[in-house]
């Protein structure tokens, strides 16, 4: 009958796997990176304010909205000082 | 009614105008009228399924504004797809979202022959491009037969801008029914005390304030930091968080379906933001029935009472903030105190209820259907 090793709950501690830390890009790698990610927000900003001026563009011909309101507002009320007060003529 | 909402912040997008628009539509809806959707089509997301009261009028470019993506519509053909949307479609109201923003909001403004509603929403300051064409801008803002804000707070970059018009405050809802429904995550639901953000995730979103609250929390509560939400300077926040704590902040990314569930698995909700456009976060921590606390701004002061639903603290006050998720931790009966009247408060901003109003607001300004 062939020996047994008695199993155990945790692999033989040779043969466990350890996850080595990855090591730390360098410090300029990564100010590169950043710098690269900068770049292309402002491009792809770029593009997209290009693109809205575009799109703007027919609004120039005529400056104001086609369409009126249903109720214009109502101007506002002006106060009219009155006169200063005369004193009626003596008789 | 045939209602036409005009919005470039659309699915797939996710914020608080798509949901805005996404449940109005749907509560009107539901209420018989027509509702349909232009928006634009971006680039550099995926197509969802949608049916068709969504009509996509032309490529969207992302771009970077004030730490967050969003979208315009470009191309020369924008405005004749817009003008022939309208013509085709005729409705009976024009609603426009965010209106004196590019592309498509200013086009639908241009364009439109019947009545238009225009809803502003959180707003940076204005550049200097606006500035300059504030006169147009005025033009363009004369034409709303209604203009409408989320909030007070966010009529003042527009007062800074000197743009003057009348303004009805309609605010944003929350979906009650849903947020009350959350159910508390597994892996979250362990006894530690769950502290959420879930604000925008940008350079005025206060994620760094609640990141160096939640550090000096650690040693006096048992707590892990939920994050939702998602943006370009997510990386820059996670970088702020210590090697030690990594594994007590948990970034959920940006979260739909299963928003309330990270509500309803949250003991406290935290609100660091200026408060600026509408604070729907706040929102939906009241109809999660959980203590929200938040930066003491006009924006909050608005929906949140300070020692009722929650707790008002000077934003700029680290320990503040300590204290004051502390109070509610500590006390769980006044947490649950602070949950329950927000509960009932959330009520009002059901979204029946909001529909409703901006309903009649279409028929104060003369709209028929």
């Amino acid at each position: 009958m062939p020996f047994q090793v008695p199993s155990s709950g945790r692999p033989h501690p040779r043969l466990t796997i350890v996850v080595a830390p990855e090591p730390a890009a360098p410090r300029i790698a990564l100010v590169a990176r950043a710098l690269l990610a900068r770049l292309w927000l402002v491009w792809l900003g770029f593009l997209a304010v290009l693109g809205a001026l575009a799109a703007l563009l027919p609004l120039a011909w005529r400056r104001a909205p086609l369409g009126r309101r249903l109720h214009p507002p109502r101007r506002e009320a002006r106060v009219i000082q009155l006169p200063p007060a005369r004193r009626a003529a003596p008789r | 009614m045939r209602i036409g909402i005009v919005t470039e912040l659309y699915s797939p997008s996710v914020g608080v105008v798509e949901e805005h628009v996404h449940q109005f539509a749907r509560e009107a809806g539901r209420l018989g009228h027509s509702v349909k959707i232009l928006t634009g089509r971006p680039t550099d997301l995926p197509a969802t399924d949608e049916g068709p009261e969504v009509i996509r009028l032309g490529p969207s470019r992302p771009m970077l504004s004030g730490g967050a993506v969003i979208h315009v519509s470009t191309g020369m053909d924008a405005s004749a797809e817009m003008r022939e949307a309208l013509a085709r479609e005729r409705f009976d109201v024009v609603h426009v979202h965010c209106p004196l923003t590019p592309v498509l909001p200013l086009l639908a403004i241009h364009h439109a022959t019947g009545p238009v509603v225009g809803t502003f929403h959180a707003r940076p300051r204005p550049g200097i491009l606006a500035r300059l064409a504030r006169r147009a801008l005025q033009r363009y803002l004369d034409r709303l037969d209604a203009a409408v804000a989320v909030s007070r707070a966010c009529l003042a970059p527009l007062r800074g801008g000197r743009l003057r018009a009348d303004f009805s405050i309609i605010p944003g809802g929350v979906d009650v029914d849903r947020f009350a429904r959350g159910r508390r995550l597994r892996r979250l639901d362990d006894g530690r005390v769950n502290l959420l953000f879930a604000g925008q995730v940008g350079p005025h979103g206060g994620l760094d304030r609640v990141i160096a609250a939640f550090l000096l929390l650690r040693d006096q509560l048992d707590c892990r930091l939920l994050v939702l939400g998602e943006g370009p300077l997510l990386g820059r926040y996670r970088a702020l968080v210590p090697e030690d704590a990594r594994e007590d902040v948990v970034f959920g990314g940006e979260v739909r379906d299963a928003r309330p569930d990270w509500f309803a698995s949250a003991d406290v909700v935290c609100v660091p933001g200026p408060g600026t456009g509408f604070p729907a976060a706040v929102l939906e921590g009241m109809a999660a029935g959980k203590p929200v606390v938040a930066s003491d701004v006009e924006g909050h002061r608005e929906l949140l009472r300070h020692g009722r639903e929650g707790e008002l603290v000077d934003p700029d006050d680290d320990r503040a903030w300590v204290r004051a998720i502390l109070r509610s931790t500590r006390d769980p009966a006044r947490g649950a105190a602070f949950g329950e009247r927000g509960r009932q408060t959330a009520q009002r901003y059901a979204w029946p209820a909001v529909t409703r109003e901006v309903l009649a607001l279409y028929r104060a300004v003369g709209v028929r259907g």
